[in-house]
């Protein structure tokens, strides 16, 4: 592997100058993660196995509900623990609490004399059978909610992104998967990283049969991308034709035809227009 | 080694749930039981919709009233994709109508019914370095699941249920470093106790939903699956217990959980014994020098 030496750019540099990145791993996991992913150093490590990090840990989960819980999939403490913190590992952004302004310690209940680590993103991942490969489990990031709710804050305008691209690094993941629904707002960041190969586009494994199922190669410039990096363009398809996110008919049918061996990705951002969700999907194979 | 399971194998099938991307570097026959070909199910195709909404059920039914139900999304994000799923079924028509009746099987089903299933997915621990290769299967694995529908109404399943999923799913993954989580009050702790000596990791763990969970590190030999199998009392890789833990008493499960964050070294070395309203579990406390 050839170590890609290129200053980083990013959407947002603020966030890599202010925030303080963090990942929680335990002590056999950390030796098989990148501590300074595109030179950007990880002194704060959270052991999930030790009596102390028991209050960030809660603030994590705090952060999944503040994120997570309006669409009704908040993750369980007991599912942090096993699917994350003890196969994978996360990575994300935080302020330590005395710079955090009130009305942000108020969103997370943060507990009188806590002087540690506030999270504002994670992303977590839990690894595949293959090296390199992992599945990506769960973005949060607080920016669009304290764009709502703390004018206080400054604009923390792609922190998602980089929080994902950045922990993509550290895990040194090769190829990515992942799973959304048709009409989430993440896949505009998913399709930051190129074009998404769909595995399923309809998946009753799953909570909602309307997610799709997405894979990508994690390249420098794929990661480069996804975090705002402006020399770097990658190249995408013209869209064939595109899906509406409420066309349950629709998604089963190309569920089908990727059942029976046709390939097709995601090549662009989703349009939404008066309610109407549409998503471009291109045939490749 | 499975005589005494036979009868297991005469009334039950096993199944196999996993992706194109990790079936093929799976055991489809462990121990020399094959799992049929019409019981391998891809989770990513809509005609299996029917057998995992059963298998949703088993794990409602079992991790319900531990508040730990998987949520569906669960299921799919962090056990199909990045792991895989072994156990064993009965045919519907095969079943008496009081199981199928407590199992909410809607009678046009046919097909395979759950009673047990093994999940495992693959740890960074241990795991080769991407470029050092692909091929190189994950050595770590963490149990996720493990169930039978005998612990929520005895007599479902054959008996011995729950040790033939494990044993046989031991073999269906290539592991051999095994993490696991559970309850120091579960019953599911004598049977991994089964497995050998258990390196204590954690014995209080606010990380998760259930602060008074311990987990293991277990090192899966050959001997683990006999010993497994045959169940003998006291394990043979097994050194004395040297202390006795209260599972009950919170400052002691705390304790021992300070002393391995120091670096103390401790294992369960037999299965917890129960008098009257105390459960306690046989450990070895080592020194210092790991003796």
């Amino acid at each position: 592997m050839i170590a890609d030496t290129r200053p980083l750019s990013t959407a947002n540099d603020w966030i890599l100058r202010e925030l303080v990145p963090f990942l929680v791993a335990t002590s056999f996991n950390l030796p098989h993660l990148e501590r300074t992913p595109y030179g950007v150093p990880i002194a704060t490590v959270i052991d999930p196995l030790r009596l102390e990090s028991e209050s960030f840990l809660s603030l994590l989960q705090r952060l999944d509900g503040l994120t997570f819980g309006p669409e009704g999939m908040p993750m369980p403490r007991w599912v942090f623990f096993d699917c994350a913190e003890l196969p994978g590992a996360i990575l994300g952004f935080g302020r330590w609490a005395r710079d955090v302004p009130p009305r942000t310690r108020a969103l997370f209940q943060l507990p009188v004399g806590y002087d540690g680590l506030v999270p504002y993103s994670m992303y977590v991942a839990i690894p595949m059978f293959r090296a390199g490969h992992w599945f990506g489990h769960n973005l949060s990031s607080l920016a669009p909610v304290l764009r709502q709710r703390d004018p206080d804050e400054p604009d923390l305008a792609g922190l998602g992104s980089i929080t994902k691209g950045l922990a993509l690094r550290a895990f040194r993941v090769e190829r990515f998967y992942g799973a959304t629904q048709w009409l989430s707002k993440a896949l505009f960041i998913h399709v930051k990283f190129g074009p998404l190969q769909l595995a399923t586009a309809y998946t009753p494994a799953h909570q909602e049969h309307e997610t799709l199922t997405y894979a990508f190669d994690v390249t420098d410039n794929a990661l480069r991308a996804s975090m705002g990096d402006p020399a770097v363009r990658l190249a995408r398809p013209e869209p064939d034709f595109w899906l509406e996110g409420h066309d349950v008919e629709a998604m089963k049918v190309l569920q089908d035809r990727i059942e029976a061996g046709e390939r097709f990705v995601i090549p662009t951002s989703p349009r939404w227009e008066e309610g109407r969700v549409e998503v471009p999907v291109t045939r490749v194979g | 080694m499975l005589y005494h399971y036979e009868r297991i194998l005469d009334r039950c099938e096993p199944y196999l749930i996993a992706t194109d991307l990790i079936a093929d570097h799976l055991n489809a026959s462990p121990l020399g039981v094959t799992v049929p070909a019409r019981n391998r199910v891809n989770p990513q195709h809509r005609r299996h919709g029917a057998f995992l909404d059963q298998l949703r059920l088993v794990d409602s039914l079992t991790f319900g009233p531990y508040g730990m139900a998987m949520p569906q999304w669960v299921f799919y994000d962090c056990a199909v994709m990045p792991g895989a799923v072994f156990g064993f079924g009965a045919r519907a028509e095969t079943m008496e109508q009081w199981i199928l009746d407590a199992l909410h099987v809607p009678s046009h089903y046919e097909g395979l019914i759950p009673l047990s299933m093994f999940i495992a997915i693959p740890m960074v621990a241990g795991h080769a370095e991407p470029w050092q290769g692909h091929e190189t299967p994950p050595p770590t694995w963490l149990l996720y699941t493990l169930e039978s529908m005998n612990q929520v109404s005895p007599g479902m399943g054959p008996a011995g249920l729950l040790l033939l999923t494990i044993a046989l799913g031991l073999r269906v993954f290539p592991i051999r470093t095994l993490y696991g989580a559970t309850q120091w009050r579960g019953a599911k702790l004598a049977t991994y106790v089964d497995l050998g000596p258990l390196d204590v990791v954690t014995a209080y763990t606010p990380a998760h939903s259930l602060p008074r969970t311990m987990c293991f590190r277990a090192e899966i030999r050959e001997e683990s699956l006999q010993s497994l199998l045959m169940g003998p009392r006291v394990h043979p890789m097994s050194p004395p217990a040297n202390y006795l833990l209260d599972v009950d008493d919170l400052d002691a499960l705390k304790s021992v959980q300070r002393e391995l964050e120091t670096g103390r070294r401790y294992q369960i070395v037999a299965a917890p014994s129960v008098h009257g309203a105390w459960v306690q579990v046989p450990m070895r406390r080592f020194d210092s020098e790991g003796a």
